[in-house]
């Protein structure tokens, strides 16, 4: 079978779009590459630089319980606990532990990226008391635990409020901008619980789950 | 003579057939599009990341709530008897 010149002409001329189509779509791969903000761009040709930088995010709860222990409530009373200041315990509480501020719940961020804060709970006040009774009460508050923590942004709540039982996606935001810089990069989480003397019996627990997403570079 | 038959057999040289032509090029482009499938393949692979991955931690709230009652100081009673005869 013969080929005619044509058609070897054909050949080439595809051979030369393919390649010159190639190169562009490669060239402009790379241009987007180098778009994406890489720090720690080697600009001395004449060696080899290797180079790895890593970024950590963590958000850990550095004091993780508050138990108040074991105790009840006097007949017609009701019991408040508190955990902010120096801690407070009603005068309707009998036999349970004061708990101050400095023993509440602490949440670092001790990564190397500063952090949208949010924190749920596993239960609200009725789940936690196990039955409907309107004084129950399980809220919580949230301060800096050192000045500037979550700087730049807003701590919430800053006055005790029902815990947020919301799914994570959903759940509140403590803090929008925690920061990771080792002296000031924590919040403290105050607890407010009240219940009566018509209280069910048993232990009562709850989870109060914070989670951290990156926020900046 | 000697002449014309030194240039008779230069025309007589075979070239490279068209055949030939053909599939170079076709080589050559089937280069060209492994090569840049090869490039794109690479770029691809490599992964920037610049946002890490959230994470969770996680806390507890406990107390127990008992009775009254049994918070009360428990009390028990013995007897240590004895008798002194004169």
């Amino acid at each position: 079978m013969d080929i005619s010149n044509k058609t070897l002409a054909l050949f080439l001329v595809a051979a030369i779009i393919v390649s010159i189509a190639g190169t562009f779509i490669s060239l402009q791969k790379i241009g987007k590459f180098e778009q994406a903000s890489i720090t720690g761009y080697a600009t001395n040709y004449t060696g080899n630089v290797t180079l790895e930088i890593s970024k950590n995010a963590s958000l850990i709860f550095t004091i993780s319980s508050i138990n108040w222990g074991t105790g009840s409530v006097a007949g017609g009373s009701y019991c408040e606990l508190w955990t902010n200041g120096s801690g407070f315990n009603s005068a309707g509480c009998i036999g349970f532990s004061t708990i101050p501020s400095t023993s509440s719940l602490v949440i670092e961020n001790d990564g190397q990226v500063h952090l949208n804060v949010t924190m749920n709970s596993s239960v609200n006040e009725t789940g936690f008391f196990g039955s409907y009774i309107a004084a129950h009460k399980l809220q919580w508050q949230v301060l800096e635990n050192e000045t500037n923590s979550c700087f730049g942004g807003t701590v919430s709540p800053s006055a005790f409020t029902n815990v947020s039982v919301a799914s994570m996606a959903s759940a509140a935001i403590v803090c929008d901008y925690l920061n990771f810089t080792d002296s000031k990069d924590s919040l403290l989480v105050n607890v407010f619980v009240n219940f009566t003397d018509l209280t069910s019996q048993g232990q009562k627990n709850a989870t109060f789950i914070a989670l951290g997403t990156q926020i900046g570079t | 003579m000697g002449a014309e038959e030194t240039i008779d057999r230069k025309v007589e040289k075979p070239d490279l057939s068209q055949k030939t032509i053909v599939v170079l090029v076709v080589l050559t482009i089937l280069i060209s599009i492994l090569g840049t499938l090869s490039v794109m393949y690479e770029y691809g692979s490599i992964k920037v990341t610049t946002q890490t991955e959230p994470k969770t931690s996680q806390a507890s709230v406990k107390l127990n709530i008992i009775s009254p009652e049994e918070l009360q100081p428990k009390t028990s009673t013995g007897q240590v008897i004895l008798e002194i005869k004169k």
